[in-house]
């Protein structure tokens, strides 16, 4: 076992002396290879997790219903949170899509956006959204209106929200100081959501109307009294009974009694004084899309039947026939890919001429320095070593510069990713790994191994098959 | 002891060489003389196992050693063999030490440091044992080349014109070291040279003919 290990490290020392013996020639290669490596390797940890991200968020979203502007972007916008919206729609041109007993649809989603916390969007919706990213709570309950908000796994973590904070949104989708909504009430964090690695991680939901809630107190500038009187005198005295008449089949599974009996206590209402709050806040009121004069930013439509051919043609129907926009995120989503798609093959495409650059010069530097060292090597083949081993000594070399090189490339490509990924983070608050291991990358490395073998076996011939003799000769 | 017998060696051109047979006892000298261009070298690698003949045999210890096959020459060269070129060339990566136990491992023996510190301490060389070989004098070079012929304690050493470069009071202490080493570890030293400086000190002496250069029919 000692001599094994003695016969390897001599191969590593023998190796790495005679690379670093001829420095500027071992950089060159091992930048090249670095390079190409490393493009290779960071195209791949980005191409993986951005398509992962997209098909994670799709969420069986079949249609997302806006205002019209790019239908890209209302998709980037409300399905992966990237993009401003596209603009407002008023709750009578959403309504029809939000009936329960719509034909075609299924499910209809509401998101109201347009506020952050920290950068994490705040998403004014219903609990629909819950289901449609398979998200379960991790802690706490539901939002039941009023300013209770749950926060996505992320946005909890990285925000810094637990059970019982309060915060004030800040206008706006980036983290910009001094767009706070001062004058609105503040939120009140009721749930946490567990990590589904979809987009819902990163928001911080509340109900429809919590949104407006901010922004008419900021719109028109009610003081509190106003305020107070605004929302809730309609509903001071709203009771069951009137909600009983309502239509209750929408809202199979609500259980009201509960709701009566709902615990407040450890909410602190001292805050609230002078809203004179009373439980109504949490009886349900008519659907917020019967409210008149309010905005919503989009839909996220799932159909009843996807094969359906008139659901197949609903998105066609609302751009031809109302002022909505719908569009189909299946479909934007691959043109966008097949648009990044060409930048990405491009790349590698780049990365791999360089990955050949790096064997040429690999080949190149090895058969030059075989000028120099044919003497040595035949003065070794003269103290007894075989053909076989300068063979192996020079195949080792190009290993070795080919294994270096596949270090140094995916660490830089992995740092690079590190600090892409920080940026992406900063920018959309898009978590994405810099430290995880594609098998591809494995894959790589046999094949950088292989390039670098490849490019030493002339050179290594050349070495073994030398005529000691007349190399000796020569001086 | 070697001995060669009836030696011939065919060059591509068609030239045939013969050369005179040659014995050299163990803890003895033998001094190869010719002019230039009388094979001299070709005899040298012959007789190092790096170059075949083309007809008789070397008699190395009772065994004909042309017979062996690649391996065993290859384990031949590396044990029984010490050669010291012309031109001191090494392993240029490598340090003086490292050098020396490259030998020993090329030669499939184990690597004995300790080994190697005495003989560079013997040859007044061990304060270099750490540096490049780029960096030591062609004196130096010279000693370190002798020590790596040494270092495997071979049965024969051969010595390539190992005075030619030097002034008189170096050419006889580099003499004086290889005949030395050679009684010492018992082995037998081949001189090749032209040296004439050697001829008056080392009785037992072939010398290599041109005449015996021969043309094949064409």
């Amino acid at each position: 076992m000692k001599g094994l290990n003695n016969f390897f490290y001599f191969f590593f020392s023998f190796t790495w002396k005679n690379l670093f013996s001829r420095p500027l020639n071992l950089l060159l290669n091992l930048i090249l290879f670095a390079l190409g490596v490393g493009l290779i390797s960071l195209l791949l940890l980005i191409n993986t997790q951005v398509t992962d991200k997209m098909e994670n968020n799709f969420a069986g979203i079949d249609l997302v219903i806006g205002a019209k502007g790019s239908p890209l972007q209302m998709v980037l916008c409300n399905m992966y949170h990237i993009d401003p919206p596209t603009g407002n729609i008023s709750t009578e041109n959403a309504k029809p899509y939000l009936n329960p007993d719509h034909p075609l649809i299924g499910n209809a989603v509401p998101l109201s956006i347009g506020d952050n916390y920290k950068g994490f969007r705040i998403v004014g919706t219903n609990e629909k959204i819950i289901e449609l990213y398979n998200a379960e709570l991790s802690e706490g309950k539901m939002w039941r209106g009023g300013m209770e908000v749950v926060v996505g796994d992320r946005a909890a973590k990285d925000a810094g929200l637990k059970i019982g904070d309060r915060f004030k949104s800040s206008h706006g989708l980036s983290n910009d100081i001094g767009m706070e909504h001062d004058d609105a009430a503040d939120f009140i964090v009721v749930g946490i959501l567990g990590k589904t690695n979809s987009v819902i991680d990163q928001l911080i939901l509340c109900d429809t109307r919590a949104v407006w809630a901010v922004h008419d107190h900021d719109h028109e500038d009610h003081d509190h009294d106003d305020h107070a009187g605004h929302d809730h005198d309609d509903h001071e005295g709203h009771d069951h009974d009137d909600h009983a008449g309502h239509d209750h089949d929408d809202h199979e599974g609500h259980d009201h009694d509960d709701h009566a009996g709902h615990d407040h206590e450890g909410h602190d209402h001292d805050d609230h004084e002078g809203h004179d709050h009373d439980h109504s806040e949490y009886i349900e009121e008519k659907p917020f899309w019967e409210e008149t004069g309010q905005e919503i930013t989009a839909l996220l439509v799932q159909f009843r039947n996807k094969k359906n051919f008139r659901a197949l043609n609903l998105g066609r129907n609302i751009n031809e026939n109302t002022d909505l926009m719908a569009a189909n995120p299946a479909y934007e989503v691959l043109k966008l890919q097949g648009n990044i798609g060409i930048g990405v093959d491009m790349m590698r495409i780049i990365a791999m001429i360089i990955v050949f650059v790096s064997a040429l010069s690999v080949f190149f530097s090895l058969v030059n320095s075989l000028k120099e060292r044919k003497y040595e090597l035949a003065l070794m083949r003269s103290m007894g070593a075989s053909r076989l081993l300068v063979f192996s000594l020079i195949m080792i070399e190009g290993a070795f510069i080919a294994l270096l090189g596949y270090g140094i490339g995916i660490l830089l490509s992995h740092g690079g990713m590190n600090i892409f990924a920080s940026m992406l983070e900063e920018e959309y608050r898009y978590g994405f790994e810099s430290w995880i291991f594609l098998k591809e990358e494995f894959y790589m490395l046999g094949a950088v191994i292989l390039i670098g073998l490849l490019a030493a076996l002339v050179p290594a011939m050349m070495a073994s098959t030398s005529d000691i003799s007349t190399t000796l000769s020569e001086e | 002891m070697i001995e060669a017998r009836s030696l011939e060696y065919n060059y591509a051109g068609g030239v045939q060489l013969n050369y005179p047979d040659i014995t050299c006892e163990r803890g003895t000298t033998c001094l190869l003389l010719g002019a230039s261009g009388s094979g001299k070298t070709t005899l040298l690698h012959m007789l190092a196992g790096i170059l075949s003949p083309s007809k008789g045999s070397i008699i190395f210890d009772g065994k004909d050693v042309v017979k062996y096959s690649k391996k065993e020459m290859n384990s031949f060269r590396g044990k029984e063999i010490g050669i010291v070129f012309q031109r001191p060339h090494f392993v240029n990566a490598l340090s003086v030490i490292e050098n020396l136990c490259l030998a020993q491992r090329l030669a499939g023996l184990t690597v004995d440091k300790s080994k190697a510190k005495d003989l560079l301490d013997r040859l007044n060389i061990a304060q270099k044992a750490n540096v490049s070989v780029k960096a030591l004098s062609q004196g130096e070079k010279q000693r370190v080349a002798i020590a790596r012929a040494l270092i495997n304690s071979p049965a024969l050493i051969l010595a390539d014109e190992p005075t030619s470069a030097l002034d008189d009071t170096n050419a006889k202490e580099v003499l004086a070291l290889l005949q030395d080493v050679a009684k010492e570890s018992n082995a037998s030293l081949l001189i090749v040279t032209h040296d004439n400086r050697l001829t008056d000190v080392i009785k037992n002496q072939v010398t290599l003919d041109i005449q015996q250069v021969k043309t094949e029919r064409s």
